[in-house]
């Protein structure tokens, strides 16, 4: 046992055993510390210093999940046979290859390409058909860089400037852009990023996205996530993400033209779902306002005042959402 | 004020003992040792690189190259110490590519190493006043990777010095200065005793 008595702060705080006691690491039935400190009451100073000195230099953050642990280990265990020896076999292929005088092209062909990277310096808008079939609309001015892996565990590219993302779906390769620092993950939809120096926006067109940043944020331990679906993008703009809705939302569905004397909960339900955008108002304020009126090629937000100023009320685009406030109708 | 804590440092003897079956090949004493280090490699690697699912791809590789090399492998004395600088050494590495890739710019050798200690999210979430604290909090921005990550490793991996010294390829004696300054910047705090009744324990 060592010479506790004689241990300062410093000697406690590098001690291990103390530690695991600090931190309730040691094993229910070991009472040495309580009792040790209750035999020297001299030392109450120190030990209380040292306990705040090791509380304190602890990582601020979350356990990991056994779940995800779980998997992964069951991954690693899957996978231990099957790549034994890919690589010597690869080797010793590829000498064979080349001394059977099969030319270079042969491997191009049979091998996975190397990062590419496609620029548009044409004033027009150009289309890209990636390996999976995944379309690329790239705009002028815009860079797409294509991972050498791409397709082989997941579809990465990384964007500088404008596109429009038509992805093939496959939910076992989840196709990644890194634009900024923001990082769009998808199975399989359609959305527009465009990438600016100072500002990032992803627009979803259709199915579902999921956008995080590449940096921390200070005070977070964990990347934060947004989801977002069709009409919703995400702007990250000197540091901060807000989500909020695409400038022109567009139909999801056909569109309901005429209004007579609807009431205008149910105008609102049927443009909610038109366009798959969430619309949030009080039912029971609004339930005895009417609204007529016939739509033609009006946006959403075109429609939404109109409605509102018949019913004398406003509405906002919050966090994706559309939020009406409005008086009763008499 | 006892909590129960999910994962225990093994015992250095059986640790032994899984690497001996481990490298004779025996899947299942790999398994165990996989599963007893991954949570706290994971927690490591994601301080370097914070996409989660790019650290767990480099473990899975890394190993995966521990199970196909093991013949060839010494009988490592710390088998942890030994799996945390590989991680280490992997994650930059990839790390370095990756950043090519994904920004067009040029990457330096720089490396990243975030953590947050349990003192600066207090110090922050209550937007301390008392000007000890505003100074001690001015005094824990300061600290630099190197000390963050020497105190991440003394303190939250338990590593000993010469430990922290071999998974950061430092001197011995570097690897004490580094903690011993964070420690000095700290000690003389009196209010810290206070903390403790504050301060949330590690979970």
């Amino acid at each position: 046992m060592k010479n506790y008595s004689q241990f300062d702060t410093e000697d406690f705080v590098q001690d291990p055993y103390f530690r695991k006691w600090v931190l309730g690491k040691l094993p229910p039935g070991d009472s040495f510390w309580p009792t040790w400190q209750s035999a020297h009451p001299g030392r109450q100073e120190q030990l209380e210093e040292a306990r705040s000195l090791v509380v304190a230099l602890q990582p601020d953050d979350r356990p990991a999940d056994p779940d995800e642990v779980r998997l992964a280990v069951q991954d690693i265990m899957n996978d231990l046979d099957d790549r034994r020896r890919p690589f010597p076999l690869l080797r010793i292929a590829a000498g064979l290859l080349l001394l059977a005088g099969l030319g270079w092209w042969v491997w191009t062909a049979l091998l996975p390409p190397g990062s590419r990277e496609e620029v548009n310096r044409s004033a027009l808008p150009r289309k890209i058909q990636l390996a999976d079939g995944t379309r690329v609309t790239l705009s002028p001015n815009s860079r797409l860089k294509i991972s050498e892996h791409y397709g082989q565990k997941k579809r990465e590219v990384s964007l500088t400037g404008e596109a429009f993302f038509d992805v093939v779906r496959n939910p076992e390769k989840p196709f990644l852009v890194y634009a900024g620092n923001l990082v769009t993950k998808v199975l399989g939809t359609s959305f527009t990023i465009r990438a600016t120096d100072d500002r990032v926006s992803v627009a979803v067109r259709t199915g579902k996205v999921t956008v995080y940043r590449t940096e921390k944020k200070p005070g977070s331990a964990l990347s934060e996530e947004m989801i977002l679906l069709p009409n919703q993008q995400a702007v990250m703009e000197k540091a901060s993400l807000v989500k909020t809705l695409v400038e022109e939302p567009v139909l999801l569905e056909s569109p309901v033209e005429r209004f007579a004397e609807t009431p205008v909960n149910e105008v609102f339900h049927r443009l909610e779902k038109a366009y798959g955008i969430r619309i949030l108002f009080e039912e029971d304020q609004l339930k005895d306002c009417n609204f007529t009126a016939t739509f033609t090629r009006e946006s959403l937000f075109d429609k939404l005042s109109f409605v509102c100023e018949t019913i004398q009320a406003r509405y906002e685009v919050v966090d994706g959402q559309i939020v009406i406030d409005g008086a009763k109708c008499r | 004020m006892q909590r129960t804590h999910t994962q225990e440092y093994p015992h250095q003897a059986n640790e032994a003992v899984l690497w001996k079956a481990f490298k004779e090949g025996d899947r299942a004493a790999f398994a165990e040792l996989v599963e007893l280090y991954y949570p706290q490699l994971l927690n490591y690697g994601v301080r370097f690189q914070r996409d989660r699912e790019f650290v767990k791809d480099c473990l899975h590789d890394l190993l995966l190259e521990l199970w196909n090399r093991r013949q060839r492998l010494d009988d490592v004395h710390v088998v942890k110490v030994y799996l945390l600088k590989s991680l280490r050494r992997k994650v930059l590495k990839e790390s370095t590519r990756l950043k090519w890739f994904r920004e067009a710019h040029e990457v330096s050798d720089d490396y990243a190493f975030e953590v947050q200690f349990a003192i600066e999210t207090y110090l922050i979430s209550r937007e301390v006043q008392h000007e000890d604290l505003v100074r001690l909090r001015t005094r824990l921005e300061r600290l630099t990777k190197r000390q963050r990550e020497a105190i991440y490793l003394r303190f939250y991996q338990d590593l000993d010095y010469d430990a922290i010294a071999g998974v950061m390829s430092i001197q011995v004696h570097s690897a004490v200065n580094l903690v011993y300054e964070a420690l000095k910047l700290l000690r003389r705090n009196w209010f810290l005793s206070l903390l403790i009744w504050i301060l949330p324990l590690n979970p």
